[in-house]
Formats: structure tokens, sequence, C-alpha cells
């Protein structure tokens, strides 16, 4: 049911990136993962997926400005963002920058699939 | 006056006495001479000793009390409360205190900012003036002063407080006004009072002797004074003792006056007349008359009752006292009572009647000449006064047997009143002379000291006889004797009194210093008589003085050296105090700290809280602590803690707040290294947390799975998963070690389990493991040593693992990683080379720091605990290796192991 989802997860760790992409294709989902910050933009606006997960802190970048920025362009705006972080006041800040859900790190990844299961129905 | 045929000059009152027959009538006349020298020295040591009573009361330093620099009082001497009528309170009260200052005029109220000591303090100078001021006490006696207050300097000339001295000159005051009195009585006699130089030069003229001779004092200024003087008459002018005598003048007129002519010599300190002094009475009356009355006997009986002196005689036949109007004057008789001599013998004061009685019995013993001659009292009858008398008589014996009894009577009780008054002062000045806690000393005008109260010949534990002349210079240490005797002479020479200290030798052999402060004294006639001086052992404040520096000395060391910075506020919350080390951080000089100075340096946004805290601190006494940021002289925002504690002065009383100030800048560094340690291990933990609990339901969900061949076919990423897990809970194993490594090394509980293994092995495996791990990296290992070193395998190798992990961390461009063993039979060397991003100069010595982590937008692109490095140097400092980097940012780092082949405990 889910065949023609597709999902690009921002992920710099790649034990947690990799974890990610393995269960949500376990789940039928089509993932696409990047460890680089600065691709984001690019990639989204290629594929324009139908959801993005996202880590808070990206090597190089922030990703809270990189959601900012996504949310701003009119190609990727409508792409629901669900953003994580181990950070402890991480969700005001990613939903101040226009992400539709968060969710805090360690996450239950049966958590993770519920909220994409919402965001995509 | 008579010169006594031992050379003793006397003073002799003629007296003529009549001589009654038994009817009472004059029948002749005896002269009585009478000896008075006694009773003329006796008024004369009255004044000189009265003059050194007053003397000695100027003289004494009198009232001293000092103050700190607010003008608190510190000290004062018993003089100083003697002349508020008050006790004020040490410490607390102002100079000013309670009591009332009032101009010498006595009108004005001086406010207290008035006071010389007040303007003293303000303005740190000594105030000369001679204004006399009036004190008046609380219970509303008042007194004049005045008051010679000096500041008191540091040793760097900063004002610590002012030292006065209050003159009591109510005295003074009082004599000037006596003098001045004087000087009118006499300008205003009608008596002619004049002088005249030992030449017989007029030096003085008074109305007097203007009415009298008819010269004015124009005219007689200067003139010599033998125009007054006929010829033939004896002049009597350079006569060393007072003399009274009866002669004829010339008036300007040129007729002969009739005079009583009182003569005192004027007599310089050196016991030499310089001039003389007469008073004149005209008594050409009482002369004319005087030679009437001398035609009779009546007239002579007249004349004899006109003078002083009483005659008596008492018939021992008949026993009938017969006594001459005079004499029954002098027991309050009327001149025509009878005299009964049992009612007399009652007037006799009760204490001197049987010495009477003895007397009158001795000289009317035929084996004695008869002479009588007694002082006693009487009670006179008409007023009941004490009256003391003088008797002198003679008994006149007939075959042996006492016939007539006759004699002369004076009332002296006006001298003894003046002998009684000498004694007084005599035993006054003694009395107050050593009981005085002051030490006192007295010199003549020979320039040697003849005398030394009790308490200074207790002090020095000698005699007078030892102290007399220079001989107390004896005591005086060898080093002050010289100053001693030169301001001595100089002050001497000026006859001006002196302060000056000394040190005295005590009579437990000890010097002490001793403040002298001494006062001319004058002569009745106001020549300079010496010196008489009051003495005060000052050692202990001296002593105290110089502890206090001392101490003030030691504690401005303390205060400069210490590495935190010291402050003090008074109980107004006005800084007064910073240390040279709070100076040197800020470059702030230290007059700029005070009151709010010192908070110029503090940041903006802690302006305001940090006092704030403060205030609120010290309304409650309490402990006060607080943080804020400074901006140092360099302009680097460093942080500050600051403690503080009130302090209570020497009565308890609440002085202010003394406290410190730590640069905690270092501190605060680290704790915010270990804020971000915490946040990164919780980051580094929940990571593989997050990805062994993502795994492991992922795997529940395969085999909650329900068609059996859709699990079947999901195996293979069951396997991956597990894997995957394995592989986690390994990273997760290595953190929780590393961190339990840390909390090892912290505890000190870091042991070394040693054994010989061959390093280049080591190195060798855990390359090549590495080389699986990191496939991105090129790993080149260069291989130059060969055989053991005694270490902790494990150890060793969590080194080379962190080093080599580190290597490809900070190397997320470069592949190329260089890895070298080396060394002699001495030491082995690991290098690890990378060509990575390299570190900054400044970081380079302090990665090898707990918690430290090359700051900057890196930051986050290379997550990690931050203590692996501090680990790595720890381990190789317990083998007593060293570790080293050089590095050039973004060129790459070299991290060198130097360890010993083995270690001392071995061999």
């Amino acid at each position: 049911m889910n065949n023609n989802k597709s999902i690009l997860v921002i992920e710099d760790d790649p034990d947690i990136g990799i974890m990610i992409k393995t269960i949500l294709e376990y789940n039928h989902y089509s993932v696409e993962l990047i460890e680089r910050g600065e691709e984001v933009e690019k990639v989204a606006n290629n594929t324009l997926p139908h959801l993005i997960i996202m880590d808070m802190l990206l090597s190089g970048v922030n990703g809270t400005d990189i959601c900012y920025r996504l949310k701003k362009e009119n190609t990727t705006s409508h792409i629901p963002i669900i953003m994580f972080s181990a950070h402890p006041n991480a969700e005001k800040i990613c939903m101040d920058a226009g992400a539709e859900d968060f969710i805090a790190k360690p996450f239950d990844m049966n958590e993770l699939l519920a909220k994409i299961n919402l965001h995509l129905s | 006056m008579v010169e006594s045929n031992t050379g003793v000059k006397l003073f002799l009152l003629v007296n003529i006495n009549p001589l009654f027959d038994k009817d009472g009538n004059p029948d002749g006349a005896i002269n009585i001479f009478q000896d008075i020298t006694e009773s003329k020295k006796t008024e004369e040591a009255l004044k000189v000793s009265e003059e050194k009573y007053r003397r000695l009361i100027h003289g004494l330093p009198a009232a001293v009390y000092t103050t700190d620099k607010n003008g608190i009082i510190t000290l004062y001497n018993d003089a100083a409360a003697e002349l508020w009528g008050r006790k004020p309170e040490i410490g607390k009260d102002m100079w000013c205190g309670s009591w009332k200052v009032i101009d010498a005029d006595g009108t004005t109220v001086i406010p207290h900012d008035k006071y010389l000591i007040a303007l003293c303090l303000k303005e740190a100078r000594k105030i000369s003036s001679n204004e006399i001021f009036i004190v008046e006490r609380p219970d509303g006696t008042r007194r004049y002063f005045q008051a010679f207050p000096e500041p008191i300097l540091d040793q760097d000339g900063n004002l610590i407080g002012a030292f006065n001295m209050l003159l009591d000159v109510t005295d003074s005051k009082t004599v000037e006004e006596q003098k001045a009195r004087l000087a009118s009585i006499v300008e205003t006699s009608d008596n002619a009072i004049y002088s005249n130089s030992p030449e017989g030069i007029i030096t003085t003229w008074n109305k007097g002797a203007e009415k009298l001779y008819g010269y004015t004092e124009q005219e007689m200024i200067g003139k010599p004074i033998s125009i007054l003087i006929p010829v033939g008459t004896d002049t009597m002018i350079n006569e060393p003792t007072i003399q009274h005598y009866e002669t004829k003048r010339i008036k300007k007129d040129g007729t002969l006056v009739d005079v009583s002519i009182s003569v005192s010599p004027i007599i310089d300190n050196k016991g030499n007349i310089i001039g003389t002094s007469k008073i004149a009475r005209n008594i050409s009356l009482q002369k004319q008359q005087n030679r009437e009355l001398q035609e009779s006997s009546e007239r002579l009986r007249m004349a004899i009752e006109s003078t002083e002196m009483g005659t008596w005689e008492f018939n021992l036949e008949l026993k009938k006292l017969i006594w001459s109007a005079e004499t029954k004057n002098m027991y309050g008789l009327h001149p025509d009572q009878e005299v009964i001599e049992e009612e007399i013998r009652m007037q006799n004061h009760p204490d001197d009647q049987e010495y009477v009685a003895a007397e009158v019995l001795k000289a009317m013993n035929p084996d004695s000449k008869g002479d009588f001659n007694i002082k006693y009292r009487i009670y006179r009858k008409n007023d009941n006064e004490l009256r003391w008398l003088k008797v002198q008589g003679k008994v006149f014996f007939t075959n042996g047997n006492p016939d007539r009894f006759i004699g002369t009577m004076l009332d002296i009780t006006d001298e003894q009143k003046k002998e009684q008054e000498l004694k007084d002062s005599v035993e006054l000045f003694t009395i107050m002379a050593e009981n005085v806690p002051a030490m006192i000393w007295m010199s003549g005008n020979d320039k040697f000291t003849d005398y030394f109260n009790t308490t200074w010949l207790e002090y020095t534990g000698r005699t007078l006889e030892q102290e007399s002349n220079e001989g107390w210079l004896e005591n005086v240490h060898p080093d002050d004797v010289q100053k001693c005797i030169s301001q001595y002479q100089y002050y001497y020479k000026k006859q001006k009194g002196f302060y000056m200290e000394y040190r005295l030798k005590r009579h437990d052999g000890h010097y002490r210093w001793i403040a002298d402060n001494s006062a001319p004294r004058f002569s009745a006639d106001g020549k300079f008589a010496g010196f008489i001086s009051a003495c005060l052992d000052i050692d202990d404040q001296k002593n105290s003085s110089e502890k206090i520096q001392q101490s003030e000395l030691m504690l401005n060391t303390i205060s400069n050296v210490s590495p935190v910075g010291l402050w003090m506020t008074d109980i107004n919350a006005q800084n007064i105090f910073v240390n040279e080390t709070w100076i040197q951080w800020t470059g702030v000089p230290l007059e700029h700290n005070f009151g709010t100075g010192w908070l110029q340096k503090v940041i903006e946004e802690d302006q305001l809280t940090a006092p704030a805290k403060f205030l609120e601190s010290m309304s409650k006494k309490e402990k006060y602590t607080t943080e804020f940021r400074i901006r140092n002289k360099e302009g680097v925002l460093r942080w500050c803690l600051t403690e503080g504690s009130p302090y209570y002065d020497i009565n308890g009383e609440f002085a202010g707040y003394a406290g410190s100030v730590t640069d905690i800048t270092e501190m605060k560094k680290m704790e915010s290294r270990k804020d971000d340690f915490i946040k990164m291990a919780s980051h580094e933990l929940k990571t593989p947390i997050t990805s062994i609990k993502g795994y492991v339901q992922l795997v529940e969900s395969i085999y909650a799975e329900l068609d059996e061949s859709k699990m079947l076919s999901s195996v293979p990423l069951v396997k991956n998963s597990l894997n995957t897990i394995s592989k986690q809970v390994s990273k997760l194993t290595r953190l929780v070690s590393e961190l339990l490594d840390l909390s090892r090394i912290e505890s000190g509980r870091l042991d070394l389990y040693k054994s010989k293994f061959d390093l280049a092995e080591l190195v060798e495996e855990i390359v090549q493991d590495t080389r699986h791990t990191s496939t991105r990296h090129i790993i080149n290992l260069d291989k130059n040593f060969d055989g053991n070193i005694y270490a902790d395998k494990d150890r060793i190798s969590q080194v080379i693992v962190n080093l080599l992990t580190n290597a490809i961390k900070y190397s997320p461009n470069d592949d190329l990683i260089n890895v070298s063993v080396y060394g002699d039979n001495t030491s082995a060397i690991i290098e690890v080379v990378d060509n990575g991003i390299g570190i900054d100069k400044d970081d380079q010595n302090r990665i090898f720091e707990r918690f430290y982590r090359v700051e900057g937008k890196s930051e986050q692109t290379y997550p990690g605990f931050g203590i692996g490095l501090f680990i790595v140097s720890d381990i190789i400092q317990r083998h007593r290796g060293s570790i080293s980097v050089e590095s050039n940012k973004g060129k790459g780092s070299k991290f060198k192991v130097v360890l010993p082949i083995s270690d001392d405990e071995q061999q």
C-alpha cells in the first residue's frame, strides 16, 4: 500500500540513517538517504518526495535552516517534514522552522512509522 | 634691715614700747626689735611656689587626644577627660562628641566642622593658632583652652588621623585678667608708684606719683630719681630687699613733702638688682600730727597705739594685767575694759592653753633668763574670730623672784595665713607632682635639673641624688643623649617649651620611649627660671603603632600578592579598598575604585545586579556571593566570583564588608565544557541505542509476520539487523568503557596490568582492523621497531586505536594516514600523521585536557566525548612516556607517543 510513497531521509550518522532506511523499506516505502545537509534542497527539488525525515543537527549545516527554506520554496513547501533530535528544546525550534512533526531521539520506530503514516494519508 | 654677727641679713621691725608706772602712766620706753625675716621669706616663697604651681599646670602635656581620619576619638588622657568634663567613648565619639565649644567671647557656639581639629583633618595639616576657645562641660562649667591639632600621617603621607593637644588656659586667662586688674589698680592708685633703674633713672611713673610730686609721666620717664631727693638724704637706691621708711622728697614746686616709701628691688634671675620699684604715700599730715603728739606722753601713747603692736605688762605682785589699747583691741576688748587674767585665758584656743601656761611658767623660772616668745591662737572677744598672736616678753626678777613681766603682742593672723597658704601651696604642688602619673622634672636657671618627682624616681629606680644635675642622662639611651642635650640647650637659650622623645632606661633595665613635654618657668618678676616638664611612657603606643605598621605592611603584602582580588566597603556599601591584584586586572587605579568606582569595569548587564545583591546581603548582614563579568584592562571578558562577609570593628560594631574576587573564567569554561560533554555523551550514547532499538523492532515485526514465505524472505534482513545490533553494542561498550576510564582517572584508580609484548605487532594488528572498518582512508604503516616493550597491552592498544580513530575522524577529505613505529633500546615511538583539518596553535596544548574540544563552526561536525585524548595522555603518563602534537591548521596533525621500553619498576 505504501509502494508509491517516496521518503527522503537526511541523517549524517550512517548507523541511524541505514537503520531508518532499512525499516522504512521493509514497510514498503521507497527511501532515499543522504548524509550531507547541503544536498537536501537539490535532491528534494529533483525528486519531490512525499515526505522528508530530517535530523535537526546535521554536519556543516543547520537542519532548521533547511526546513525553513524548503517550506518557503513553492515546489517543496507542500512536502511534510518530520524532524528529530536528541536536543531537549528541539521540538519548539523545529516547529517554529515549519516542520509538520517532531520526534525525540532515541525514537521508537513504531512511533515514527505511525507519524509517517499520519502525514502521508 | 641689719646684718647679724653671723653675716645673715635680717628684717627687723622696730617698735618703741612705753613703760608704765603703777598707775598705768608711761614712765619710759623700750625699743623692741622684732625679727620678721622668716615672714618675709615666706611671702617670697609663696610667690615663687604659686608660680611653680601655675607653671606645672601649664607645663603638663595636659589634654591630649587622638582621632582617626574620620575624627573618631582613638585615645585621650585623663587631662582631656577632665577638660571636657566627660569621658567620650573611644572608637565611637567624634572629636566633638556631645560637648559644646564656644568662642572666646562666650557668645557663639562653634559648629563641629569649624573646629580646628576638623580643619586639621580636612586639610591634613598642622593648625597653628593661638585662638582661645571655651569648652562647656556637660555640667555647664566652662574652661578656656587652646587647641594644637596636628595630622597623623602614615609613611606614605596619607592622613590616618590627628593628634590634638588642648591647653587649658583658664588659669592664665584668669591671671591675665588679674594682671590687667592689677595694672589698672596701679594706674588708678592714689599711691605714687614708680620705678627706676639701678642707675637711678626713672622707668615708670603713675598718676599717683604725678599727684604726689606734681611731675607728669612724660616729664619723669628717663629723668634721674635724684631730682626728687633733698640733698643729704639717704637714697637707698640699690638695696637688695624691701624697705619701708619715711623720708622727705622734693615736689615739682620745690616744697618738701613727708612720704612713707616702700622700696622693692627688681631682681633678675641671677640675683642682680636691675632696678627698684617704689610706693610712696604722702604722710605730711600724719607727720605733722605725730610731731604734735610726741610732745606729750599722751601723744606718745597715742602714737604707740597707732602702730599695730600692742604692749602689756603683768604685775606679778598685784596679779594685775595692764594692756595697751592695741593689745586689748587684738583680744577684741574695749580700750576701757579691765583685763582679768581668768577671763582672757578663756579666749585661748583650747589646744594652746596648756602650751601658753607652760611657757609662762618656764619664763618665770628664776633659772631661766626670763625670755618669753610664743605664738598661739585666741578667739577674739568681739567677733569670736580665731586670731594668731605672737607674744614676746621678758620677766624681770628681783632677788631671784619674778617681779615684772612685760612684753609686746602682735596679731600675726595674716602672716600665719600666708604661711599656711604657702604650706598648702607647697603641699599641693608636692602632692600633685608626686601623684600625677606623669614623670615630672624641673630645672632651675642654672640649666641643671634639680627636681624629679617620685613617679620619675620609681620609674628609673634611682635616687634623687643620682638623677640630679645631669645624672638622669646616664639612663638615657646612648643614641638619644646628644639629641636630649642639644634640644635642651637650644630651648634653654630660646626660653621656650619643647617636646622631645627619647629612650629612657626603666628600673627593669629596659629602654622605653618617653615623651617629654617641657614648659618654661618664669619667676614672679617674669624672668626665665628654667623648665618644668611632664614625661609620659609612650613605649607601648610607639610599639603598638610600629606593630600596626608592621601588620599593615604584612597585610598589604599578602593582599597585593594574593591571586584573588580583595575589597572592603564601609557601612554605606561604598568601596574603601581594593588590592593590587584587582588593580592589575582592571587597570583602574586604587582611588578610582572607591565608592562605586569599582563598577566601571563591570559589564553593563551586571552593573545593577551585583550591587543590588550586595545591598540585599548587607541588609541582613549575610554572606554575599555573586558572579559578575568584567572587561579586564586588555578588554577581555572575565568571569568573577565575589564572596564577602561583614566585618566588625574593635567594639563589635558593624564596619562594612570585606571580601574577595576570584577569576572564575577558566572554571566557567570548564563548566561549559562539562555541559557540552554531558550533551555530547548523551547524544553519543543515544545514537547506538536508537539504532539497536530500531533493529530490534524490525526483527520483532519480521517475526510477527504471519505469511511464512514472506518471513523467510526476510531472513537476510534479520541477519543484517543482528549484525548491526552487535556492532552498535560494541560501540556502546566502547563509549561506556571510556566513561569508566574517565571516572577511574578522576578517582586515580586507572590501574595498569603490564606485560611484555611486541609493540610493532600490536600496531600492525590495529592498523589492519581499522583498514577493515574505515575503507575510505588509506592507512600506511611504517614499522621500524623490533622487540618487546613492558606495558599494559590493552591500554596501549586503546591509545593507538584512539589516535587512529581521531586521524580518520578529522580527515574528512583527505584519505591518507601514516602510522609509523620506531625507536632505540630505551624508547619506542609511535607516530600517527594525518592530512586533515589540523589544530589551531592555541588549542594544541589543551587538547589533552579533559572535556576539551576544539571550538568553532566545525564543532557539530565531529561529535565525540572530548575525553579520548585526555585518557590517552593519562595512559601515556602512567607509563612514564610522553605524548605531543605538531599541527598546522588545514594541513593535518602529527601525534607522537614516546614510551620507555621498560620501566624502573621492572629493573
